[in-house]
């Protein structure tokens, strides 16, 4: 059975750059849910998603494909869920500056990875250009899970990058797709 | 999950007194949660501490998706969102005027008194948006 | 520039790095090293090394490759070196899922032979590549591509973001 609309799902921690990935991608305006952020200790942003993130990508024929953000942080994980249920593959951000970067990767990986089940891209953002030891640190912390994934150094203002990350969850997807074609 | 109020203890022990009116004022209040926009516990009629900071952040959350679909759908801001069933009801709502923006989120046990409840909530977010606005 | 092939890394400095992704470099047969690494030098993983220089020697497999075996990887190759090469992106999403013989991979990905032999080389070389004689029961084809659930969906997204 083939399918008329795929969805790609955006999720990490706050601050991570969900929504600028997203809106980056969208055809339209996307629909944002983003209120004032209290927490500033957290992250010193002025707003936060308290919903999600929901933009759209037109194809040809009436075809499209379904841009989704989680919220980014865990009081709101009961959305994660709800917003990753169907999703063809999920793209992980994370921001490389952030102290807490290798607890977000373990929170976000075991709520979304599915056990490898399901295709996944990390990109990590805020990095120095030669600056790789980040990169081989998270890309370590998912073998040691059992997760086999590409980790990109990103910066989602760039389109470029966002696009990068868009062609590599593709090619998992492929891959994915083939394993399961197998009987 | 630490809980982190945004409010000041002055002003939530105003809100807490707001709460307690509402309740005494409208029969088969079962909760009630005052929150910030981004899903913080303010304050609450909620015992049980986890309950309440859930209640926060799902208030919260449909409070944000409520308003991008009234604003898809053309009709300006969304004054308060109903969740009903047979057994009774959850009602969302928005404390206008108020900074760090605020949200009032009830549940009700008895949803054949719902215009009560409505009127009780909303004048109970009149009050939190004058008192607290000093 | 200094290598470290139990890490997986090299280093060199900014300078260095820019005339080896230019191809403007020879370099000479590698000597021991028993000092710390002096300041300055960024720390690149080994693959990046092993990629850029790999293409000026002969387009075939390295002589020690067995080309019947099934490939696989250990882990995905530093992500910048492969340039958004759909190709390369391709053989590392289908090689660090499972092993595969050559024609398979060069089938899937669509890649041709000669970035195919550089590519396997300097997996090799960084120490990604696992490779192995044992054949396995169903080999994926071609045509299973084209008929995915989302295979029309795939290559509309691509035309839509320029990515084709």
């Amino acid at each position: 059975m083939t399918h008329d609309e795929f969805k790609i799902l955006f999720t990490g921690p706050m601050g991570a750059g969900k929504t600028t990935a997203i809106a980056q991608l969208s055809d339209d305006e996307c629909v944002s849910t983003d209120v004032v952020n209290t927490d500033l200790e957290q992250c010193n942003k002025e707003m936060t998603t308290a919903g999600l993130d929901y933009g759209y990508i037109s194809l040809a024929d009436g075809f499209g494909v379904r841009l989704y953000g989680t919220p980014g942080q865990e009081r709101f994980r009961f959305m994660w869920p709800i917003l990753a249920n169907n999703a063809a593959g999920v793209i992980l951000l994370l921001n490389g500056e952030h102290p807490d970067l290798e607890k977000h990767l373990a929170i976000y990986a075991d709520a979304f990875a599915n056990n490898g089940e399901t295709p996944l891209v990390v990109g990590i953002g805020r990095l120095a250009a030669n600056d790789f030891s980040c990169v081989d640190l998270v890309t370590e912390k998912l073998a040691n899970m059992g997760l086999f994934v590409p980790v990109i150094s990103v910066d989602v203002r760039e389109k470029e990058d966002v696009l990068l990350l868009v062609e590599t969850l593709l090619c998992q997807i492929e891959a994915h797709e083939m394993e399961l074609m197998e009987v | 999950m630490t809980n982190k109020n945004p409010l000041g203890q002055a002003a939530t022990e105003i809100a807490q007194q707001q709460l307690q009116k509402l309740r005494a004022a409208t029969t088969g209040i079962t909760s009630a949660v005052l929150l910030s926009s981004d899903g913080f516990e303010v304050t609450s009629l909620e015992t049980d501490k986890g309950k309440a900071s859930r209640l926060a952040a799902m208030g919260s959350s449909l409070a944000a998706i409520s308003s991008a679909i009234a604003k898809e759908a053309g009709i300006s801001e969304c004054r308060r969102l109903i969740v009903e069933s047979e057994e009774g009801v959850v009602a969302v709502m928005t404390v206008p005027d108020s900074s760090p923006p605020l949200v009032l989120a009830v549940v009700a046990n008895d949803a054949s008194r719902l215009g009560q409840l409505l009127w009780g909530a909303k004048h109970c977010c009149a009050a939190l948006s004058k008192k607290l606005n000093k | 520039m200094l290598v470290k092939p139990a890490s997986h890394r090299f280093y060199a400095r900014p300078a260095l790095l820019h005339a080896l992704n230019a191809g403007t470099v020879t370099l000479s047969p590698l000597r021991p090293f028993s000092e710390s690494v002096p300041e300055g030098m960024a720390a690149r993983p080994l693959f990046e090394l092993a990629w850029m220089t790999g293409a000026k020697h002969s387009d075939g497999l390295l002589p020690w490759l067995d080309p019947d075996s099934q490939f696989q990887l250990s882990r995905w190759p530093s992500a910048a070196a492969l340039n958004k090469s759909r190709p390369l992106l391709s053989l590392c999403a289908l090689m660090t899922r499972r092993a595969l013989g050559r024609a398979q991979l060069q089938i899937l990905s669509k890649c041709d032979e000669a970035t195919f032999n550089h590519f396997l080389n300097a997996c090799e070389i960084s120490g990604l590549l696992v490779s192995e004689r044992r054949r396995s029961a169903a080999q994926p084809t071609a045509v299973a591509m084209e008929s995915q659930r989302f295979g029309g969906l795939i290559r509309g997204l691509r035309t839509r973001l320029g990515l084709s």
